[in-house]
């Protein structure tokens, strides 16, 4: 794509407002890396558990996303002059890669490593949003809350550690955690891939 | 719209089999069970699943809220204004989600009461009604705030935000926050029961910021006059509800001996609760039996009521026994087979809220002698000792008061007992 058409796409996908979720992203994950928990009901262990506020963070962030990706003109877009897959997809990436490095540039400045976590979860979300788009359409970007409540209401053990299956919440180095995130972005973005250009 | 096309097209429908399930899955979990006993008592079947209800139920309307709020403004209804009221518009969008919303929080609640077998009372559903006002104040402000953000970002947003801005109420402190967060998070006791205006300042923080929101939609002049009134509305509604609530700590002020009563008898009359009335006969039989045993010491007492202290709640034990009123925990005693015992006790009531320990414990035990219940005396001092030294050397001035009064011919040691509880009370003492 040209310079000019590059410039038509980020204002017809209002690229402003997931600058905008990706400044919130960065103010809470600064603000809760510290580790500040809010006593959420588990379904499973019949109590209160504490859930780390930075579990939360992405949230925004996957939300702009998916409101940025449905910000279209179809008429132009139709036309396969200009190829905004590449665009697209490259979007979805970039959005995860900022993510992370702030998370990482966060987290380095606080001397914990916590902060790295909410990046690696914000790319799970895109990819598990991204993948759910052509089923839901605009209702895919609850997938961030509707796995986060999963999350909350199955996730925890009774001594409240959290599953492996949830993927989101665990300490950065999890293996498993970061294996099925790739996982998942990748689909999430082949799917934004082949997507595309059927309109909503 | 006819009614069946508007729930249809509504956001609520195809949430509400997850929305007003979790409420319900967390009653079965046992999150929504009551704690402790029931004793049949409807406040206490009503307030604990209400408790897991508030949080998810308000964030659900909030994001519902919001989707309906931006699909209005999208599809340019909202601008249809001049044809008809914004007012109208906001209540054809909003009924279904509120109604949504009031299911999630009722639902639980039906079907603890079914569980319990009990039938609601008036104040047992006051905080039901704090949860249907909050979901409409929180269907009002998400369907605002869906009108000026993207629905496909205010929705996530606000599900999240509201869940856990509630929640969060509860760990913040200052503790009277949780005060008016919009969730009454106390399960009530036996007992207990929630005043309205322990209501009202959830319903004033939330209600005021959803009335300025709501403000914004009439026609009213300018939109610097519309900006300074919702403004207004905000500070005074929000300034009220703190001002009420600042001085309440992690529980508001609960009513309590609110539950229905069984009594018998007159001068003394004795109070258990009804759902309890078989301790009744052995209590009264035990009141008699200890004013009797007092009288032949020579200490003469005429309670007019002595009333089970288990219906204070959580306050049972702060409004101590007076010589009109007795108020021994008559259930847990005759449980523990020691209802003479603490009758006894309550019997034993000093001039004073703060008594000297020593005294007080000299006196309870001329008074233990006296109905043969000593033995249960000395085995709860043991059973509440600290071992901390001065708490020794209280009782082993008490001991000693007590070996001399003993020593005293019979018909002194009630004027040393009345001495006593005198003594145990120097002047200006609360």
């Amino acid at each position: 794509m040209t310079r000019c058409g590059v410039w038509w796409w980020a204002r017809a996908r209002r690229l402003w407002v997931l600058g905008m979720a990706l400044a919130a992203f960065a103010a809470l994950v600064a603000a809760t890396q510290q580790g500040v928990a809010v006593p959420l009901l588990s379904l499973l262990s019949a109590v209160s558990v504490p859930v780390q506020l930075l579990l939360f963070a992405p949230v925004p962030v996957v939300a702009a996303l998916g409101w940025c990706l449905d910000n279209r003109l179809p008429e132009a877009e139709a036309i396969a002059v200009r190829s905004v897959r590449l665009t697209d997809t490259a979007l979805a990436a970039a959005t995860g890669v900022v993510a992370v490095a702030v998370a990482a540039v966060l987290a380095a400045a606080a001397d914990s490593a916590a902060a790295v976590a909410a990046g690696r979860d914000t790319c799970f979300l895109v990819g598990l949003m991204l993948c759910l788009r052509p089923v839901l359409g605009q209702g895919a970007v609850m997938t961030g809350p509707a796995w986060l409540a999963v999350v909350v209401f199955f996730g925890f053990a009774p001594d409240s550690a959290l599953y492996r299956w949830t993927i989101v919440g665990h300490p950065a180095t999890s293996v498993p955690s970061l294996a099925v995130t790739t996982l998942t972005l990748a689909a999430g973005l082949a799917v934004l891939a082949r997507s595309t250009r059927r309109s909503l | 719209m006819r009614l069946w096309s508007r729930v249809r097209t509504s956001s609520a429908l195809w949430a509400a089999p997850f929305v007003a399930a979790i409420p319900l899955l967390y009653y079965i979990g046992g999150a929504g069970k009551p704690v402790g006993e029931v004793y049949e008592y409807a406040p206490t079947v009503v307030s604990a699943p209400l408790y897991a209800a508030y949080a998810f139920a308000y964030a659900a309307v909030a994001a519902l809220a919001a989707w309906e709020g931006g699909r209005l403004k999208e599809a340019g209804v909202w601008r249809l204004a001049p044809a008809r009221s914004r007012y109208r518009i906001a209540v054809g969008a909003l009924w279904p989600v509120v109604v949504l919303g009031w299911l999630t929080v009722i639902l639980p609640v039906v079907v603890a009461l079914v569980d319990y077998g009990v039938w609601p009372t008036g104040p047992s559903l006051r905080p039901v009604w704090l949860a249907m006002v909050m979901c409409l104040a929180h269907a009002v402000i998400g369907f605002a705030v869906g009108q000026r953000v993207p629905k496909a970002i205010a929705a996530p947003v606000l599900a999240i935000g509201v869940w856990v801005v509630v929640s969060y109420s509860v760990t913040l402190d200052p503790a009277w926050l949780r005060n008016v967060s919009g969730a009454f998070f106390n399960k009530l006791m036996l007992g207990e029961a929630v005043p309205y205006r322990v209501l009202l300042p959830h319903v004033l923080l939330t209600g005021s910021i959803a009335l300025a929101l709501a403000l914004g939609w009439a026609r009213l002049g300018k939109a610097v006059l519309r900006m300074v009134l919702a403004l207004a509305v905000i500070a005074a509604g929000s300034g009220t509800a703190c001002a009420m609530a600042a001085d309440w700590g992690y529980t508001p002020p609960l009513l309590a001996d609110q539950a229905p009563m069984a009594c018998s008898g007159s001068a003394p009359r004795v109070c258990v609760p009804r759902t309890l009335g078989g301790v009744l006969k052995p209590a009264q039989r035990e009141v008699s039996e200890v004013i009797k045993a007092f009288g032949a010491a020579g200490v003469g007492l005429a309670p007019a009521l002595v009333s089970d202290s288990l219906t204070q709640g959580r306050q049972a034990g702060e409004r101590p026994s007076t010589a009109r009123t007795w108020r021994p925990p008559l259930t847990a005693a005759a449980r523990e087979g020691q209802l003479r015992y603490a009758v006894t006790v309550a019997a034993v009531v000093p001039p004073c809220l703060r008594p000297d320990p020593a005294r007080m414990l000299a006196a309870t035990l001329w008074a233990t002698g006296l109905t043969g219940t000593q033995r249960d005396l000395r085995k709860d001092v043991v059973t509440n000792s600290t071992g901390a030294p001065d708490e020794m050397a209280v009782r082993d001035r008490a001991e000693q008061a007590y070996l001399k009064a003993r020593t005293l011919p019979e018909d002194e040691q009630a004027t040393w007992y009345r001495a006593t509880l005198r003594a145990a009370c120097p002047a200006g003492s609360p």
